[in-house]
């Protein structure tokens, strides 16, 4: 398997675990911006009598949108970052430990490589931020590491079956190619 | 992969389109709002603690209900007392470990000049500058300021002089990125949760 010739190169492979975690990041905002939204407009609606609550509804709409706007466009450097490296470090793992690229042995090597780099990650982080990453502080635990963390594993897990799935399918193609060249030259 | 991409040239023009809306619409409006000009340029109680540099927002709501149900509210101020009565579960995303008082703690109605105010669980704090019950009270300048419309209603003016931007790009940078919006989402909060409170009462 250590002389099979893999054709999606490394920055292609970081490229798009990039973008990827560029979505996470995206999608993860948009879901807190309607649910800070929503819940802060109910209690503005419960408070405020009519003809004076439009105007604090959109203000204070529009600030958390660009709030969340602000925080999300921060947090999408860091995660294309993790997102770049994670993916590359998926890649070897599965060329490495599941060379005949099984379904199932991708699963769980895809994991395995999650966890660890979420391990090393909040180990590193831990070391800074201490007790704000622990249960004493479970909303800002939740919210900024806990429900990331859920993130990265599923988009590690699923990304690392949809690169599983395309290796195999471009070593299948190369060995299709080369076969059908090796009997061309032989004809 | 070709979706994906998409999906993140979309999500950044609509990111596009709320920056523009908030700066060109929204700002212009909350860093006074509900204030008349009146109460813009009105000398609130701390305007000596204010340096020049300043950036000062001026906020203002109506209360049906007297300065004295509205002043309990106000005297428990801060996390080390009854909370903010803004979005707590917005300020426990950031570690503020926030409780809002759900009704008026008698040990906490007597704020002194001096005394400690904490924003959040070992967060930042301030130190309360001027204190008159049932008129204002000021930390550092932010000033909470109760005006009697008749018997009972009651006008609560809030004056904050922000971070002084001009020292340096970084403080300017996070100021009009972040703080700003995030102030005005925390402190109209704080205000409507102190009408809300009063005008129970």
């Amino acid at each position: 398997m250590a002389n099979q010739k893999i054709n999606i190169s490394n920055k292609t492979v970081a490229y798009n675990g990039a973008v990827i975690g560029v979505v996470a990041v995206f999608i993860y905002s948009i879901i807190v911006m309607i649910y800070a939204i929503i819940r802060s407009s109910i209690t503005i609606y419960n408070i405020m009598p009519n003809g004076e609550r439009s105007n604090i509804l959109l203000a204070n709409g529009f600030a958390i949108a660009y709030s969340v706007t602000v925080f999300s466009l921060i947090m999408a450097l860091f995660s294309s970052i993790a997102g770049a490296i994670a993916s590359v470090v998926l890649k070897k793992s599965i060329v490495y430990f599941n060379p005949q690229f099984y379904f199932n042995k991708a699963l769980i090597v895809s994991t395995i490589a999650a966890l660890v780099m979420l391990i090393i990650l909040y180990a590193l982080l831990y070391s800074f931020l201490k007790d704000w990453m622990t249960f004493n502080y479970i909303e800002t635990f939740s919210f900024w590491f806990l429900i990331p963390a859920a993130i990265f594993l599923t988009v590690c897990i699923v990304g690392g079956n949809k690169l599983n799935k395309a290796l195999d399918t471009r070593i299948t193609e190369n060995m299709f190619k080369k076969n059908i060249q090796i009997l061309a030259t032989k004809k | 992969m070709k979706k994906i991409v998409s999906f993140v040239k979309f999500t950044l023009l609509f990111y596009v389109f709320i920056a523009l809306v908030y700066w060109i619409f929204i700002r212009p409006q909350h860093i006074s709002w509900g204030a008349t000009a009146t109460e813009i340029n009105m000398i609130l109680p701390g305007a000596e603690l204010i340096s020049a540099n300043r950036i000062v927002s001026t906020r203002a709501i109506n209360i049906k209900a007297p300065k004295e149900k509205i002043w309990p509210w106000i005297a428990q101020t801060g996390q080390n007392r009854g909370g903010f009565n803004s979005y707590y579960w917005l300020e426990n995303l950031f570690g503020a470990k926030m409780v809002n008082a759900k009704r008026i703690h008698p040990e906490w109605q007597n704020p002194q000049r001096g005394d400690t105010v904490y924003y959040g669980k070992n967060e930042g704090y301030a130190i309360v500058s001027l204190v008159r019950a049932n008129e204002y009270y000021s930390l550092g300048g932010w000033t909470i300021y109760l005006q009697s419309l008749d018997t009972a209603n009651t006008r609560l003016i809030v004056r904050y002089p922000s971070m002084e931007v001009r020292q340096s790009k970084f403080a300017t940078l996070y100021y009009y990125s972040l703080f700003e919006s995030l102030h005005f989402i925390m402190e109209s909060g704080m205000m409507m949760g102190i009408k809300q409170k009063a005008e129970r009462e």
